[in-house]
């Protein structure tokens, strides 16, 4: 019943299981409950005048699920899309439901348990905006992994950017 | 944009090389009670596994409601710990046995 | 001019009164050891109906409570919850407490809200205590799929057989493949096959050999008991098994399948309304979403139908003739099978219909007019889901008629016409569409009167002289009613723009006819079914689009030559003597197309809302039908999109919304 993203985040065990993966030079973690499925990149199909982070859509089992660059979503420098590029399936709830989305991102690392004790609070980097989506950080055999909240990364809003996109396409 | 434009990729393709060989439980084309003995052992060596186990299950021609038991309990196992089960690709067979049987729920490889 | 919204509250109000008094006497009547099922549905139908009325005029307390009473009245009429004399008591005690909610909101009294909290939570109390168990053990919840493909179709009124099966240690040990018993019975007729898993032992301690499993089917099948048992002599001895034949429709049995609203109805009247007797024993109950999901099932055949068809087309060899006609034998059955599956869906629209008599008689005494209503056509089967929003543009466009059309009788005798107006609603099948009119034999519409307003408000320049086809088409614009009829049914100021906007998200349209003292007619038209299209898939650069056949006009080359382009309004092509604004699709949608020359590509005259345009793409290829799946579930809306397809080949092609697009290119044009 409680789809409040902090009320889940606070009453989830003291270790919990994250797939991390790698953007860049970045290590990133999402909870692995929320994979649904881990795939190749295969074409997708563009939409019109959508968010430049949103690549097009897929057929995914006969269900059409959009799928996410995290790169363009955190203005990272771009990278080829090959054979290895993976997608990694996510699901997302909010107030408008269940939605699932793919995002590319550049590998697979692996899963890891996380002490929710050892994770760090993000640091306040002025903008509220472009830290909502963090959960936090940990740091695991001496890597920092970014944690995602996907909820907030995602959320409600695929077809809208996100307030430091908005600022950065207005810049 | 520079997305491959290939139309004949759009299928899956198959685990990736950056997932761990030895975290993907590959099921054999033949998945039938002959087996299922030796299926049980594979599977029981991933129960602990911390990590995710990965299924991939694209070879599979022919399984049968003994291989697919097995698979129920192993995922019931799974899921009591909190370890997770990423299915990678699915032959027709296995979801067309999975359908037949009533066991897409339990499998977790009903759509949505 | 504009009605008084009391009006229509005071209708609510008499109509709620009558209902809440035939559910006391149906409750005093309830015998608690043997409740009838068809007395509980009566009372069910009462909350829902107040529930839907309370809800439409804002009374958002009634609208609360009646939701809560209704829940319980859904588990006692599914069976979850036991109607005992403590659950009887407090259904009385809402009846009590609703009629105190309705005369306040009457403003004839108070009510204690307190008093209403705690009866509430009451009901909250009684319908989570009967809930089964949700939290229990994932392992014995299974689900319910289909089976493997059904060999027999089977007839919609074939007797349901239940039959459990639980196999003995051995079965799979011996052979003896569960999988190929289900294929065997689902010759028979249509099998649902429910496993349950909750015997299955850890993997540890699991033997291999052994089944744990246990099941129960369900098979829809004009079989008889013997035929179906056949399908166990090869596992005698290795499996129990037991065949029922499942009662009527209303088997106490039956799993708790939530039945469907019925719909919004008085039930003073539910006895008189078409397709009311539901004690019909030749029919079923089904959950919509299992409807739906055979739905869904049939939009996945036509998707690999479709591939074969790609496939087939091929095929060289001795054999391809065979294999082609044999695949448009399948794409012939596939189109049935879809068409029938769809009619499921469809109800009569006489329940649309049935709450205008009590309307009509209703506003036409306010006015002081007289109205006859003419019903035609009420048979009419839609869509369920058409059928459930097209309610409120219809009591619009009547309310209307006898708002504005029809005169009073003094002015009607003075024009030569009988006192009493008529307004006729008719719904009939033209091709695959569905055409309900809504007409009067009153004054029409005023053309110089709805121009002087729109010139008032700005929205037609003084010097502008538009046709009169024109001047009818404004009293759609949005801010062209609105202010004046703040007295609108739902008391939002619901105007003609949003009767058109609920008419076009149906993915149909609303056109006037109207003859100066003689009356009008609003013709709205809608699709037989809302999830296939026959399209024309296009491709611009890598891209495939698909456009519904339905808007396209034609498909054409232009030359080079044949291409203007205005001054600030684009480009033109000329098209049967008239000048056609161009769009090109590739700039619409930001895509690289193969050529920005005209002359290299074609163009595809598409018409919507009245307008045509012609859109430039790179190329056409085949016709097909597609199976529209929704962008907004995981994404969102698109403007210039409708929906999204999965090709043969498995990838994504969007569906164009051809409207939309025209209305994008007005809106550019004007600007």
């Amino acid at each position: 019943m409680n789809t409040n993203p902090e009320k889940t985040a606070a009453t989830e065990a003291a270790t919990h299981q994250v797939l991390t993966f790698v953007l860049g030079e970045e290590t990133y973690g999402v909870d692995i409950l929320r994979v649904q499925e881990i795939r190749g990149w295969s074409a997708v199909t563009k939409i019109p005048n959508s968010p430049p982070h949103v690549l097009g859509v897929l057929n995914l089992r006969g269900s059409i699920v959009p799928i996410v660059d995290l790169r363009k979503r955190f203005n990272l420098a771009q990278a080829e899309y090959t054979a290895v590029t993976v997608i990694i399936v996510l699901t997302v709830r909010s107030e408008a439901g269940r939605r699932d989305f793919g995002v590319v991102v550049d590998g697979v690392s692996d899963v890891v348990d996380v002490d929710a004790a050892a994770v760090k609070p993000t640091p306040d980097l002025g903008s509220r905006a472009a830290t909502d989506h963090i959960r936090g950080l940990v740091s695991i055999a001496e890597r920092m992994v970014v944690l995602l909240d996907i909820d907030r990364l995602i959320g409600s809003q695929i077809v809208e950017p996100l307030e430091s996109d908005a600022a950065a396409q207005a810049a | 944009m520079s997305a491959p434009r290939d139309r004949s990729s759009a299928a899956t393709i198959g685990p990736t090389a950056v997932i761990k060989p030895d975290s993907v439980l590959r099921l054999p084309a033949q998945c039938t009670i002959r087996d299922a003995a030796q299926l049980l052992g594979r599977l029981l060596l991933h129960i602990e596994q911390s990590s995710p186990v990965y299924i991939d299950a694209a070879q599979v021609e022919r399984v049968d409601t003994a291989a697919l038991q097995l698979l129920v309990a192993f995922l019931s196992d799974r899921k009591s710990e909190q370890r997770a089960v990423v299915w990678l690709d699915v032959s027709d067979a296995m979801l067309r046995a999975a359908r037949g049987l009533g066991l897409a729920a339990a499998l977790a490889l009903a759509p949505g | 001019m504009g009605i008084d919204l009391a009006q229509f509250h005071e209708a609510f109000f008499e109509e709620s009164f009558e209902a809440l008094e035939s559910m006391e006497a149906a409750l005093l009547k309830l015998d608690i050891g043997a409740p009838d099922a068809e007395v509980i549905n009566t009372v069910f139908r009462v909350a829902h109906s107040i529930k839907g009325g309370a809800g439409m005029f804002n009374f958002a307390d009634i609208a609360s409570f009646t939701h809560t009473l209704e829940t319980l009245l859904d588990g006692v009429r599914a069976g979850r919850t036991h109607l005992t004399t403590g659950v009887l008591d407090l259904l009385l005690k809402s009846v009590d407490v609703m009629r105190e909610l309705l005369r306040a909101a009457q403003g004839k009294a108070s009510f204690d809200p307190q008093r209403v909290a705690d009866l509430q939570f009451d009901l909250e109390v009684a319908v989570a205590k009967n809930e089964p168990p949700t939290a229990g053990a994932p392992a014995t919840e299974a689900a319910i799929e289909a089976a493997a493909p059904a060999a027999a179709p089977a007839e919609p009124h074939s007797p349901l057989w239940r039959i459990s099966v639980k196999p003995l240690e051995n079965m799979l040990s011996r052979g003896n493949e569960p999988l190929a018993l289900f294929a065997a019975l689902a010759e028979h007729g249509e099998l649902r096959v429910q496993a349950f898993v909750d015997e299955v032992p850890a993997l540890a301690a699991i033997d291999p050999h052994r089944c744990y499993l246990r099941w129960q089917l369900e098979l829809r099948s004009g079989a008889s008991e013997q035929q179906i048992a056949e399908a166990f002599e090869w596992v005698e001895g290795d499996c129990d098994y037991r065949i029922t034949r499942a009662g009527s429709a209303a088997a106490p049995a039956a799993p708790a399948i939530p039945a469907p609203p019925p719909p919004a109805r008085p039930a003073a009247k539910a006895d008189a309304a078409p397709g009311a007797s539901t004690g019909d024993a030749g029919s079923i109950r089904v959950s919509v979403g299992k409807i739906d999901e055979l739905i869904n099932t049939v939009g996945e055949v036509v998707i690999t139908q479709s591939m074969l068809a790609q496939l087939g087309a091929l095929v060289e060899g001795p054999s391809a003739e065979r294999l082609r006609s044999g695949l448009a034998q399948l794409e012939r059955n596939v189109r049935e099978l879809h068409e029938s599956v769809m009619r499921v869906r469809m109800l009569p629209i006489g329940f649309a219909f049935s709450r205008f008599p009590r309307l009509v008689r209703d506003v036409a005494q306010r006015l002081g007019k007289q109205i006859e209503l003419k019903l035609t056509g009420e048979q009419t089967e839609l869509d369920k889901t058409v059928l459930e929003r097209i309610g409120d543009p219809l009591v619009h466009l009547v309310r209307n008629s006898i708002d504005h059309g029809i005169e009073k009788p003094e002015e009607r005798l003075e024009a030569g016409k009988p006192p009493a107006g008529t307004v006729h609603l008719e719904a009939f099948h033209r091709g695959s569409a569905i055409i309900i009119e809504v007409s009067d034999d009153g004054r029409g519409l005023d053309c110089d009167k709805i121009l002087a307003k729109a010139r008032s408000r700005g929205l037609v320049g003084p010097a502008e002289t538009p046709s009169e086809e024109a001047i009818f088409e404004l009293i759609f614009l949005p801010g062209f009613s609105t202010a004046d009829q703040a007295t609108d049914l739902s008391g939002r100021g619901v105007g003609m723009d949003v009767v058109r906007r609920n008419i076009k998200s149906l993915g149909g349209k609303i056109d006037i006819r109207s003859a100066r003292g003689r009356g009008s007619r609003f013709t709205i038209s809608l699709p037989l079914t809302l999830a296939i299209v026959d399209g024309q898939s296009v491709c611009v650069g890598d891209e495939t689009y698909i456009v519904p056949l339905v808007s396209i006009v034609e498909s054409l080359q232009v030359k080079a030559s044949g291409v203007n382009r205005l001054s600030n309004a684009g480009e033109v092509i000329s098209f049967r003597g008239d000048y056609l604004p161009l769009l090109r699709l590739h700039e619409l949608f930001g895509v690289e197309p193969r050529s920005r020359a005209v002359h290299d590509g074609l163009v595809v005259v598409v018409e919507g809302d009245g307008q045509r345009v012609g859109l430039f793409v790179d190329d056409l290829r085949g016709q097909q039908q597609v199976v529209i799946k929704s962008l907004e579930t995981n994404y969102g809306q698109v403007p210039g999109v409708s929906g999204a397809t999965i090709l043969g080949d498995g990838s994504v092609a969007l569906i164009l919304d051809v409207p939309g697009l025209i209305r994008s290119t007005s809106r550019r044009e004007a600007a």
